[in-house]
C-alpha cells in the first residue's frame, strides 16, 4: 500500500527525514519497498504483512511508527453533535445474522452540496493512489485510508423505506453495481438491501441506484464490520477485489466502526456543509469481549534465545496499545486492543516485543546437534547418482522440464489400463493435465535445441510422472528417469568425425551405468508399445523386474511432437528399479594366466537374436569367460535373409595358460553347437 | 569364392587404415597371412571343399588377394617406418596448434548443481533430507500449517487443483508436517523439491523449486535460527555474506520473519540487482507455530522449532547470474553448457 510522508508525520508528530521512517519500518515488519517522490510528495509503498488489517490504514502504521521512534499518536478529529431526543432512527438497521455482520454502525446527514474536494485532500488521495471524485466520495475514501474502515455512502433518498438489512442475497435477486455491471446474486453473496430490493454488494461495491451524485442532499454513511469470510465468499463468487473487500478480509476493527463513521461526518459537515443527524445509529449485537493473554518473561527467553526485561517488554506493548492488566514478577497480564484481531496467543506478542526490541538485537547461535530420532537412510541416496554420472560420461545432460503437459501429447504414452491427471484450472500457457511420461518434454526440448542448429542432442531427466487409476483416489507418483538422443550428439575433432547416433548409444549409456551402480545387467525383451516403432522397440528389465521401454520414437508420436529426427528414448521407472537389490562391487582376483582370444566371422540368419547366440556359447564351457560381438554388416552377397556377425571369443583357465589345442577344441565345439542350434556357420565355409 | 576374395581384400584395406603403428601392422598382419589362422590361410584351405572345377579360379582370386595384401603391407610398413623415425630422430614434428580431442561430457542441470550444493551444506550442519509427494492434501499443504479454509494467505498462495480434490503442493512445507507426523523429536531435516503456483512471468514460474529446513527439539530458540540461516547463507554464497532479519508473516510460524542477504555485486551499497538496497530478499523463516505442532501431534509446551524455507531457483539465479526464471526450463543445451559442473 502507498502512503504519503507528510501524512505520517502529521499523524505521528515525526519529523524525521522519510529514509530514516522507512528504515525504522522495515526493522519492525512494514517492508518499504519503494521511496518515490521529492519533498511533500515522498510516498512509501509498504509490503503491509496480510494478517495487518490496522496497517492498512495511515493511522495504523503511525502508532507503530510512534512505537519505535518516540512518537505520540494524534487523536483521531471528531466533532459531532451530542446525542438528542429518542425520536425514531433516521434509518433502520437489520443484521439478519450476527455471525456475517458482527456490527454495523450509521450517521445520517442532509443537506449535502457534494462538490469537489479541497486541494490538501485530493492531494493525499492521490498519492495514496485514490483518484478524486467528489466531495462525499473522497471523505469515505479518506477516513478508508486514515483509518483502515471502509465506509460506504448511500443516497438516502433511494433507501426504500428508510430501512436497511445486512443479509444473504436470495437466489434470482440482481444489483446493477457501480461500475455499470449487472450482477446475479444468490445464498453466496452477503448484501445490503433496503425494504425490497439490495442496494450493495457488503464491503466490496455499492449499487449504482443509490449512488452519491451531485444532486445528493442525504446521505447515510455506512461503517460495518463485515465477517472476514463472508466479503471472501462474495468477492471470490464474483470475481471481484476492491480496496474495501481487501480490508474486510483481514479483519477490520470491531471497535472502531462508529468513530469512523462520525470522522467521515465530521469531514463532510466541514467541507459539504452537511448537517449530522444527531441519532447516531448503532447496531452491535454481540460484542464480545477484548482477548486477554499472558506473556511470560521465560517464554520470551526460551522462544528468542535473549532474555527481555519485563519493563521494556511492558512499555513495547503499552506503545503499541496493548493494555497491561496485571504485571507479576515474570509475567504480564495483557489486554489486546480491537483493532489487533491478529494477535492471538503468546507466541504472537513474544512477536510484537521481539520486532519492537529489534530482531537484529538476538544473537545468532547454533542448535546443538543432535541426532535424528530414527535412523532410517535418506531416500534420496542410493545407486542412483552413480546411474547419473554415468549418463554424464556418456554426453547425456540432464535437462528439467515442465510438468504441465496438454493432454492430446499427454495421451499418446497412456496404454489404457489407467488414467492420466487433469488439473481442474490449469493456466492457458501451461498444458491441462500432468504429465504421465518424462518424454513429452524432453522430446520437446531436443525439437527446439535441434531447431537451434544443434547437431544433435543427448538428454536425460529424472523426476515424478503422474498417473491414477481411479478418478478420487490421490494420483499416483512414480520416479522416473528417461534419456532422448538424435542427430549426431558426439563432438567430432579433425580427422575423427563425430558419429550419428542408434538405439545402442543410449542402451549402452543406461548398461553402463546400472552396471557401476552394482544393479544386475540390464536384458531386454523385443516388444510393442504405442509410442515407439514398431520393431525398433525392446522392454527393459533388471534382476528380472521390468523396469521401463528402450526405443525408436514412433512416426505418429514424432510428428504429433513436431520433431523430424530419428528420436531414440529410453524410459524407466527408477521406484521399480530401486526394489531390484544392488550388490556392491568386490574384489575378484586378478587373472594369473593369460587369457586366449579368438574372432569368429559368422553368417547367421537375421532373424537370430544376439543374446541367445551369445548365451549358448558361454554355456558350452566355464573356460569361455567372455563373449561380445565386434562387426555386423548385411550385404546383398548374403542375401535379405542373412547378416555377417564377427564375434571375439575370450578363453581363460584361471589357473593355467590354455594350450592351443584345447582352444581349438572349443572353436570347434561352438561352432558345431552354433550350426546344429542356429543354423550358424562360419564365413567362407 | 571370388566374392569372398574380394570381402577379404576390402575389409583388410579399411582395417588397414586404422593402423597407427607398426604393432598394430603386425597384428593385421597376422590376422590375415598367419599360416594357421590367417583369413587368407583359412580360405585357401577351404578350396579343397569346392567342386574341382571351382578350384582353380577361386585359388587364383584368392592368390591375387594375397599379392595385394602383401604390397599394402610392405608400402604401409615403410610409410609407418619413415614417420616413426622421423619422429624420433628430429623431435617434434607434431602441430601442436591443433586442437586436442576431447569427449563430450554430459552434465547436470544448474539446478540440480545447485541443489547438491545446499543438500551437502545442509548434512554438514546435520540435517537429513527428506522427501514427499507433489500432488498433496489440502491437510497436509494449508490446514495442518495452521491456515485453515478461507485463510486470506491462501489467496498468496494460488493454487492448482487436480481431480479428485487434490492439489500440487504450493511450497515445501507439507515435508514437514509428514515429517513431523511419522517421527518423533529431536528433528533436524531439510526437504528440496518443485512446487507449484499458478503464476507465470519473467520472474516467477508456474513450477520452481524450494528448500526448507526444519529443527524441532527441547530448545530451539530464534537465536538459533538465525545462526542456523547465517551459516547456510555463508556456505552457499561466500563466507563475508551478511544477513539480516525482518518481521514478516507466515501463517505457519510465529515470531516471523524474512531474511535476507547482503548484495555481493555492490556490497552493500546499493546497485540495481539489489533494488538499491544493499540487500537481496532471501526468504522466509520463523518459530514453529504452536497451531501446527498441535496438528502433527506435538506438544508446543514441551518442544520448540525453527523453519526456514527459500527458492532455490532463486538462489541459482542469483549465483550463476540469471534475470530469467523461464530459462531455467527451457533446456536450452547452449544454456545448459554454460554451467559445466
Ligand atoms: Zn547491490
Amino acid at each position: 500500500m502507498k502512503f504519503c510522508v507528510e501524512w505520517l508525520q502529521e499523524l505521528s508528530g515525526l519529523q524525521q527525514p522519510a529514509e530514516e521512517l522507512a528504515r525504522a519500518l522495515t526493522r519492525i515488519g512494514l517492508a518499504v519497498d519503494t521511496i518515490e517522490g521529492e519533498g511533500e510528495d515522498v510516498v512509501f509503498d509498504v509490503e503491509v504483512p496480510s494478517n495487518r488489517a490496522d496497517c492498512l490504514g495511515y493511522r495504523g502504521v503511525a502508532r507503530e511508527l510512534c512505537a519505535a521512534l518516540g512518537g505520540r499518536l494524534q487523536a483521531l478529529d471528531v466533532e459531532v453533535p451530542p446525542k438528542a431526543g429518542d425520536g425514531p432512527p433516521p434509518v433502520v438497521i437489520e443484521i439478519t445474522d450476527p455471525s456475517l455482520c458482527m456490527r454495523y454502525s450509521a450517521r445520517c446527514l442532509k443537506g449535502v452540496r457534494a462538490g469537489t474536494s479541497p486541494d490538501w485532500m485530493a492531494r493525499r488521495l492521490e498519492r495514496s493512489g485514490v483518484r478524486p471524485l467528489n466531495t462525499i466520495v473522497d471523505i469515505t475514501n479518506y477516513v478508508m485510508l486514515e483509518t483502515g474502515q471502509p465506509l460506504h455512502a448511500f443516497d438516502q433518498s433511494h433507501l426504500r423505506d428508510n430501512r436497511l438489512s445486512v443479509r444473504e442475497a436470495r437466489k434470482g435477486e440482481k444489483l446493477i453495481t457501480l461500475d455499470g455491471t449487472e450482477r446475479h446474486l444468490g445464498s453466496d453473496h452477503l448484501i445490503i438491501a433496503d425494504a425490497r430490493q439490495p442496494v450493495a454488494l457488503a464491503g466490496l461495491m455499492g449499487g449504482l441506484d443509490s449512488e452519491i451524485n451531485n444532486d445528493t442532499q442525504e446521505i447515510v454513511i455506512e461503517s460495518a464490520r463485515f465477517a472476514p469470510l463472508a466479503v471472501r465468499r462474495t468477492a471470490r463468487a464474483l470475481g471481484m477485489r476492491t480496496e474495501g473487500s481487501q480490508r474486510f478480509e483481514r479483519g477490520t476493527d470491531p471497535g472502531g466502526t462508529l468513530q469512523a463513521a462520525d470522522r467521515a461526518a465530521t469531514l463532510m459537515a466541514r467541507l459539504a456543509s452537511a448537517q449530522v443527524d444527531p441519532r447516531a445509529v448503532d447496531l452491535y449485537p454481540a460484542p464480545g469481549e477484548l482477548r486477554r493473554l499472558s506473556l511470560r518473561h521465560g517464554r520470551v527467553k526460551a522462544l528468542l534465545g535473549m532474555a527481555i526485561p519485563l519493563d521494556q517488554m511492558r512499555s513495547i506493548l503499552e506503545r503499541l496499545e496493548f493494555r497491561v492488566l496485571c504485571a507479576g514478577p515474570s509475567h504480564l497480564e495483557v489486554e489486546v486492543p480491537s483493532f489487533r484481531s491478529d494477535v492471538e496467543c503468546e507466541e504472537d506478542l513474544v512477536e510484537e516485543v521481539a520486532r519492537h526490541h529489534g530482531y537484529d538485537l538476538i544473537p545468532s547461535t547454533l542448535p546443538e546437534a543432535r541426532d535424528s530420532s530414527d535412523k532410517v537412510p535418506e531416500t534420496t541416496r542410493g545407486q542412483v547418482p552413480i546411474l547419473l554420472s554415468s549418463l554424464h560420461a556418456h554426453g547425456f545432460t540432464e535437462g528439467i522440464c515442465t510438468v504441465f503437459v496438454k493432454s492430446n501429447l499427454n495421451h499418446l504414452w497412456m496404454d489404457g489400463s489407467d488414467h492420466s491427471v487433469r488439473l481442474v484450472n490449469p493456466l492457458s500457457e501451461t498444458g491441462d493435465e500432468l504429465r504421465c511420461s518424462l518424454l513429452p518434454g524432453l522430446v520437446a526440448a531436443t525439437r527446439r535445441n535441434l531447431n537451434h542448429g544443434a547437431p544433435g542432442v543427448a538428454l536425460y531427466e529424472t523426476g515424478v510422472v503422474f498417473r491414477t487409476s481411479d478418478a478420487d483416489a490421490k494420483p499416483n507418483e512414480e520416479n522416473r528417469l528417461a534419456l532422448v538422443m538424435a542427430g549426431t550428439p558426439s563432438l567430432g575433432t579433425w580427422n575423427r568425425g563425430a558419429s550419428g547416433a542408434d538405439l545402442f548409444d543410449v542402451k549402452g549409456a543406461l548398461e553402463e551405468g546400472l552396471e557401476r551402480a552394482g544393479w544386475p545387467s540390464l536384458e531386454t525383451r523385443p516388444a510393442e508399445v504405442a509410442w515407439l516403432r514398431s520393431g525398433r522397440t525392446a522392454q527393459l528389465l533388471c534382476g528380472e523386474r521390468p523396469i521401463g521401454w528402450l526405443g525408436a520414437l514412433h512416426p505418429e508420436t514424432a510428428a504429433a511432437l513436431d520433431v523430424d529426427a530419428e528420436t531414440m528414448t529410453a524410459e524407466i521407472s527408477l521406484t521399480e528399479l530401486e526394489r531390484v537389490p544392488a550388490s556392491p562391487h568386490r574384489y575378484r582376483p586378478l587373472p594369473r594366466t593369460p587369457p586366449v582370444i579368438r574372432d569368429l566371422a559368422l553368417v547367421m540368419p537375421r532373424q537370430q537374436e544376439f543374446a541367445e547366440v551369445a548365451e549358448a556359447i558361454r554355456k558350452l564351457d566355464s573356460r569361455i569367460v567372455h563373449v561380445e560381438p565386434f562387426d555386423r554388416y548385411e550385404s546383398k552377397k548374403l542375401g535379405p535373409n542373412h547378416i555377417s556377425l564377427a564375434l571375439r571369443v575370450t578363453f581363460h583357465h584361471p589357473e593355467r595358460t590354455l594350450v592351443s589345442e584345447e582352444v581349438q577344441e572349443m572353436e570347434d565345439q561352438i561352432l558345431s553347437q552354433l550350426h546344429e542350434r542356429f543354423k550358424i556357420r562360419l564365413r567362407g565355409a | 569364392m571370388e566374392t569372398d576374395a574380394e570381402q577379404i581384400r576390402s575389409e583388410f584395406e579399411s582395417e588397414l587404415l586404422r593402423t597407427a603403428n607398426s604393432q598394430a601392422l603386425k597384428d593385421l598382419r597376422n590376422r590375415y597371412l598367419s599360416r594357421k589362422n590367417g583369413r587368407l590361410s583359412l580360405a585357401l584351405r577351404g578350396l579343397s571343399k569346392l567342386p574341382a572345377a571351382k578350384r582353380p579360379h577361386a585359388g587364383q582370386a584368392l592368390n591375387q588377394a594375397r599379392q595385394r595384401i602383401e604390397t599394402l603391407l610392405a608400402e604401409r610398413q615403410q610409410d609407418l617406418e619413415t614417420h616413426e623415425s622421423s619422429q624420433q630422430q628430429s623431435g617434434d614434428p607434431l602441430d601442436l596448434t591443433l586442437p586436442g580431442r576431447r569427449l563430450l561430457i554430459g552434465q547436470a542441470h544448474p539446478l540440480t548443481q545447485v541443489r547438491h550444493q545446499v543438500e551437502s551444506v545442509f548434512r554438514e550442519l546435520g540435517y537429513r533430507i527428506e522427501t514427499g509427494p507433489e500432488i498433496e492434501t489440502d491437510f497436509h499443504n494449508f490446514e495442518a500449517l495452521n491456515m485453515p479454509e478461507g485463510h486470506p494467505a491462501r489467496d498468496l498462495q494460488d493454487t492448482f487443483f487436480t481431480e479428485g480434490g487434490y492439489l500440487l503442493r504450493t511450497h515445501t512445507s507439507p515435508v514437514q508436517v509428514r515429517t513431523m507426523m511419522s517421527r518423533k523429536p529431536p528433528i533436524r531435516m531439510v526437504a528440496i523439491g518443485r512446487v507449484f503456483r499458478r503464476d507465470s512471468d519473467i520472474s516467477h514460474s508456474p513450477m520452481f523449486h524450494q528448500v526448507e529446513g526444519l529443527a524441532v527439539d527441547e530448545r530451539v530458540t530464534f537465536a538459533d535460527l538465525k545462526g542456523t540461516i547465517a551459516a547456510f547463507c555463508q556456505r552457499v554464497f561466500s563466507p563475508d555474506t551478511k544477513i539480516r532479519l525482518r518481521p514478516s508473516y507466515f501463517p505457519f510460524v510465529e515470531p516471523g520473519a524474512e531474511f535476507d542477504i547482503s548484495c555481493a555485486l555492490c556490497s552493500g551499497s546499493g546497485c540495481p540487482t539489489c533494488k538499491r538496497s544493499g540487500w537481496i530478499e532471501m526468504g522466509g523463516a520463523g518459530m514453529v507455530h504452536p497451531a501446527v505442532f498441535r496438528a502433527v501431534g506435538y506438544d508446543p509446551g514441551t518442544v520448540s522449532g525453527f523453519a526456514f524455507g527459500l527458492g532455490i531457483d532463486r538462489i541459482a539465479m542469483l549465483k550463476l547470474g540469471i534475470n530469467d526464471i523461464r530459462l531455467l526450463f527451457e533446456n536450452d543445451l547452449r544454456f545448459l553448457r554454460q554451467f559445466p559442473q
